[in-house]
């Protein structure tokens, strides 16, 4: 026996399975307003049908109130009286949704107010005079044998009763069922339902409330019920006895029904009323609010031929013509099954053990004998069977996801005045349940910014020459281990000059930085926090949310978000988002001692070169090997290097990469040489490899978090072996190579920066009214933005909080003999780099970014704490030496080094060779500052001369220089005898391990990187020491 | 047998030894001791990460508890044994070490809990990490072992 919460469980599976499809189909129907399809309009009222009469049960009062009135209107729609006008199609909706809405609480649905979808709903059934009339007239049954029968229909029912299927009164004792066939009522309902229409339904025990289960003693239900069976097969159906079957009459009944085939009923064999009278029972739906008189009934009014397909959404074998028998039917039924997606979930992790253990049989196997071997093929097969079985348990079509957008998209486009239209592709495209889930709310955010900002008002595309119509797809398609989602509009695009100047209005990014960025990237500012395009906050999509709820979604999915926007021309939205599933093809691969997968899916083909070709094959651009496969280019990627490089390539390592190959002697080549060509969206190139295994499905472990930012795995994997080998992530290892060209741009200009001697990128900057400063770019951390009621003051030091860590704020002027910080409370704060303690530069304006010269003039105006002063932008600015500054400020903060390696107590004279005035104005400060002597060189050869003209102690040296680099100016220091003993430090920008070897090679003592001045400083010290 | 427990709070510790110093972590932290040592490297990875391990079906990541305390890593050999830690310590994780030691029973009076002091950075900085991993030592009759705190490893490994 049921109890009352499987039973509302039950209804509500049920009934939302129904809503699901109802929206889709309504939308259809609007579609075709002119010759509706029949089978769509049965659809839809056997699906509200199928809610009503189950409400009824249940004592849900007002779902079967809603569900009934609606259930009127598609009757009027299904006999022809009504077309499937918007305004019909538009009610209906809105009753599904309120209907869904009670589903959703179904408990506390009988509180919620129905009466506006109500009235607007039963105001629409006006509209037909003749079916209200119809409606109205009561129409009188009576059995075969004459007797009067108690159900009362009106005409407008009968008349839809299509005319081959006859009428039967069945009478059921509900108590017996469930006691005897375990055969609940709503199952009953829906075996009758599968074979016939439940005309009308009543119980006759009127106050008694089915929820509560069902009572021990009998419990008369009487079903009006109309279907093409045959009498005796009623009786086969049904298993109920001939006694508790009534034929009833359909000819006679009224001269104006019409029944051309209706000669059969006649001939059937006569079934005698055995049964008392029954009591004319009220059915349980209180149906006083009904507008349109039919009698109360909490019926059933389905046809039989077309129902199984539809209503049992796993049966797809249409039954069409041929009436499936209940017992059938009912097996359907029970083949749904809830499960809790934990039970799934232990399942998938014990399917990915089971397929790790055959791995290791498989493997063993090979060894072993005939008869084992056949044994563990067939754990193979089934092994490999059960895994994919138990994947599909928690894989679902994104069509459901997909399914809920049009009716979005329409309602958008009335309320607005748009018109949109959405074409979906790739519904069948199948999920896992919980990406599915997630995706939900941003998939429709995405839609509703499509409706809203991107697609124009028609007026509007008309003048731009575009379709009225604006047209919104998404597709939806598997690729590169990845499930692709595309949105594509033929809108109005992204302006990237309104973002530029939203983002300035909104000071997310500066103008010069602004400038300075690509369009790409510039569109990628809308996903930033708090960035909306659109003036206008509309109900839809301006609700203080915007596209970076949608990026947190995905991020947090583990997917991407690229954006592509031409102006005028529409907008691309391409989501990435992982597979979680857990096993996966692989191509297994050899580097060095250890083994890697790389994911079939990314994998294209694989190359494999011999002999001269090894060499000959394989070609450089400036910095890169390539190599032509066929028609295209394709770069390629050591990845012996890739893994022996710590840090992502640059400009400079992929030349040094290709220098090294390319002047491979040929006796070191080896014989041959493999690589696979891998795909990464539209990227293409060759990974090189030491030697290729062969495919394996392996199972998906994730990267430990401790390691989960290294880019260029994505998992590891145990192998059949035993030992753990790792999954390459194919995006990874392209961008760490640099092949992917997002950061080229940049590179080149701090590679630039670099190569240009005089030029130094600095930060202009305001404090007083009256100075301008400046700053080197390469010595500051970063600038944050600052107001002066936030700081603190602990004595007569100031203090902000940045990122929860407090930081003392250095005011310029009170290190420096400049005019008082500007009155705002709009403040920045330098933040330099290499500065252990926490701790800013304040200043009032930033003015800008850019190249200046720094040939420093130090005659003019000089103070102790400044490197000089040039004139940047017809002004002549202050260029700030930070590190005395605080040091100024703070003296004591440097006095640990002091104390730890003091310089040394007599003056020692040093050797500054540097090509960068404005490095070797700074580090020359740095020097004098610790009471070092200081003579300075332009190049190699010029240190070179200074040597001969006077002693040093220490010789400090840059190493790229033009007319003599810092390799061959040590050299030859080294190999004067006089001098080799000097100590010498390199102090460079390069920082990799061979320039590092390369310099102690040369004759260098130490490698220093330059802007550290408290390492180089301590560094200076301790070789003075020595 | 209960009622002595009660009186004298103690704490037993899975030791072990590093360049023959004795070394401890509590033993509810520890799942199990391991000699599997064939270890997938992780290029990339911090120096102090070993590498990934399979132990009978879960990865762990192993970490070179040498390089924690300042020692030179060194070869495995038969004698070394990896420790591993239960999932509250952290996701599936263990720490390489030269030599497994006893499990010692010792009354938590004798645990001298290393205080931090006052100038000690809150976390980062390589003397930082070391410190932070070291939660107190206690005296034997033989010696001295350090106690070590397992659950500030893999913040430390960057």
């Amino acid at each position: 026996m049921e109890n009352d919460t499987e039973m509302i469980d039950d209804f509500v599976t049920e009934a939302k399975e129904h809503l699901d499809t109802i929206e889709e189909d309504l939308l259809n129907l609007e579609k075709q307003k002119d010759n509706p399809d029949r089978k769509l309009v049965d659809k839809v009222f056997r699906a509200i049908h199928s809610i009503k009469g189950a409400s009824g049960f249940l004592g849900l009062r007002k779902i079967g109130d809603l569900a009934h009135v609606m259930e009127t209107l598609l009757s009027m729609m299904r006999a022809g009286e009504l077309r499937p006008e918007s305004e019909f199609i538009d009610a209906l909706l809105s009753g599904a949704d309120i209907l869904a809405t009670m589903v959703d609480d179904v408990r506390h649905s009988n509180e919620v107010d129905i009466t506006t979808v109500h009235e607007r709903l039963s105001g629409m059934l006006d509209l037909s005079p003749k079916v209200k009339s119809e409606l109205n007239t009561a129409v009188k049954l009576s059995c075969s044998e004459g007797n009067e029968i108690s159900f009362d229909i009106n005409e407008f029912t009968l008349k839809n009763i299509p005319s081959n299927m006859s009428l039967y009164v069945l009478r059921y004792d509900l108590t017996e069922l469930a006691r005897h066939e375990n055969k609940g009522p709503l199952v009953l309902i829906r075996e009758l339902l599968s074979t016939g229409d439940i005309i009308d339904a009543k119980i006759d025990v009127p106050s008694y409330d089915l929820r509560e289960g069902l009572p021990k003693e009998h419990l008369l239900y009487e079903v009006l019920y109309a279907t093409i069976l045959f009498p005796d097969d009623i009786q086969e159906v049904t298993g109920l006895k001939s006694d508790q079957i009534l034929h009833v009459r359909r000819d006679g009944l009224r001269k104006t029904v019409p029944s051309p085939q209706l000669q059969e009923p006649d001939s059937e064999p006569e079934i005698p009323d055995a049964e008392p009278e029954i009591p004319d029972a009220e059915s349980e739906i209180p149906d006083s609010s009904s507008p349109c008189q039919e009698p109360r009934i909490s019926a059933q009014n389905y046809r039989a031929s077309e129902l199984s397909p539809e209503i049992e959404t796993e049966n797809r074998e249409p039954a069409r013509g041929k009436p499936v028998s209940p017992s059938k039917s009912c097996v359907n039924l029970s083949r749904t099954l809830r499960i809790d997606v934990d039970v799934l979930d232990k399942l998938m992790m014990l399917a990915g053990e089971l397929v790790l253990v055959r791995n290791q049989q498989l493997l063993f196997a090979e060894t072993s004998a005939a008869l084992s071997r056949s044994a563990v093929q067939r754990l193979d097969i089934v092994t490999t069977e059960l895994q994919e079985t138990i994947m599909r348990t928690r894989m679902q079509p994104i069509g459901k996801l997909f399914g809920k957008l049009p009716r979005l998209v329409r309602d958008f486009g009335k309320k607005h005045g748009k018109q949109i239209k959405l074409s979906i592709s790739g519904s069948d495209v199948e999920l896992d349940k919980t990406i599915l889930e997630f995706l939900a709310d941003p998939l429709t955010h995405l839609i509703r910014n499509c409706c809203d900002h991107a697609i124009e008002s028609p007026e509007k595309r008309i003048r731009a020459k575009k379709p009225e119509a604006g047209c919104i797809s998404l597709s939806a398609y598997h690729e590169a281990g990845h499930i692709n989602i595309d949105i594509r509009d033929d809108g109005r695009g992204i302006d990237p000059d309104l973002i530029r100047k939203k983002a300035m209005e909104n000071q997310i990014k500066t103008k010069d930085e602004l400038e300075r960025m690509s369009n790409k990237d510039i569109l990628r500012l809308v996903l930033l926090p708090g960035f909306s395009t659109t003036d206008k906050v509309t109900d839809l999509s301006g609700r203080g949310v915007g596209m970076d709820v949608v990026k947190t979604g995905i991020d947090k999915l583990g997917g991407t978000l690229d954006l592509e926007s031409t102006t005028g021309k529409g907008t691309e939205i391409h989501l990435r988002l992982p597979l979680t599933l857990a096993i996966i093809p692989c191509l297994v691969v050899v580097e060095g001692e250890n083994r890697y997968a790389i994911p079939q899916i990314n994998l294209v083909e694989l190359v494999c070169l011999y002999d001269k070709d090894v060499t000959t094959k394989i070609e450089c651009t400036e910095n890169q090997e390539i190599y032509r496969l066929r028609d295209r280019l394709l770069p390629m990627i050591r990845f012996s290097e890739v893994l022996a490089r710590p840090t992502m390539f640059t400009h400079k390592a992929k030349a040094e990469i290709t220098e090294k190959y390319r002047n491979q002697l040929t006796d070191n080549v080896p014989e041959s040489l493999s690589f696979a060509v891998l795909k990464v969206g539209n990227l293409c190139f060759g990974l090189i490899i030491d030697r290729v295994l062969g495919t394996e499905e392996i199972v998906v472990k994730p990267m430990h978090p401790a390691v989960k930012s290294l880019s260029i795995y994505s998992g590891a994997t145990i192998m059949g072996d035993g030992k753990v080998a790792l999954i390459l992530d194919v995006e990874g290892i392209a961008a760490y190579a640099g092949i992917i060209t997002d950061n080229s741009a940049e590179e080149a200009r701090t590679n630039k920066m670099k190569s240009d001697e005089n030029l130094q990128t600095v930060l202009l900057f305001k404090y007083g009214e009256k100075e301008q400063f400046a700053m080197s770019l390469p010595l500051i951390r970063r600038i944050e933005r600052i107001s002066i009621s936030d700081i603190e003051y602990i004595g007569e030091k100031e203090f902000v909080t940045i990122n929860g860590i407090s930081t003392w704020i250095l005011r310029p002027d009170k290190v420096l003999t400049v005019s008082p910080g500007a009155e705002r409370d709009d403040m920045f704060l330098i933040i330099p780099k290499y500065i252990r303690q926490p701790m800013g530069l304040l200043a009032s304006e930033l003015v800008d970014i850019q190249e200046a010269s720094v040939e420093l003039n130090v005659e003019s105006y000089m103070e102790d704490g400044l490197l000089g002063t040039s004139v940047v932008r017809d002004h002549m600015t202050l260029f700030i030496d930070i590190y005395r500054l605080i040091e100024k400020a703070e003296p004591e903060w440097f006095d640990e080094r002091r104390t730890e390696n003091p310089p040394p107590d007599a003056i020692k004279q040093v050797l500054l060779v540097e090509d960068a005035s404005f490095f070797r104005q700074l580090i020359k400060g740095y020097l004098k500052a610790d009471g070092y002597k200081v003579i300075t060189a332009e190049n190699g050869q010029a240190g070179l001369d200074r040597m001969n003209e006077t002693q040093f102690d220490l010789i400090v040296s840059d190493i790229e220089m033009p007319v003599m680099d810092g390799w061959d100016f040590m050299e030859n220091v080294r190999k004067n005898e006089q001098k080799n003993h000097i100590p010498a430090v390199a102090l460079t920008a390069l920082d990799a391990e061979k320039d590092r070897e390369k310099a102690i090679k040369c004759g260098y003592d130490r490698y220093e990187i330059k802007l550290d001045r408290e390492r180089f400083l301590t560094t200076v010290a301790e070789m003075l020491k020595k | 047998m209960k009622k002595e427990n009660i009186d004298k709070p103690s704490r037993q510790f899975c030791t072990f030894q590093i360049s023959e110093r004795l070394f401890g972590v509590d033993i509810l932290d520890v799942k199990e001791v391991n000699q599997e040592t064939d270890f997938t490297p992780i290029f990339h990875a911090p120096k102090k990460v070993k590498g990934y391990v399979n132990i009978r079906g879960q990865i762990h990541l192993i970490l070179d508890l040498r390089l924690f305390l300042g020692f030179e890593s060194k070869k495995t050999d038969d004698a070394s044994r990896v420790i591993l830690f239960k999932p509250e310590v952290g996701d599936p994780f263990g720490v390489l070490v030269d030599q497994i030691g006893d499990v010692f029973e010792v009354d938590e009076a004798r645990i001298e809990e290393r205080v931090r002091e006052e100038h000690e950075l809150p976390e980062g900085g390589e003397q930082g990490g070391a410190l932070n991993l070291l939660s107190g030592v206690c005296k034997l009759e033989n010696g001295l072992l350090v106690i070590l705190n397992s659950r500030s490893l893999l913040k430390n490994i960057w």
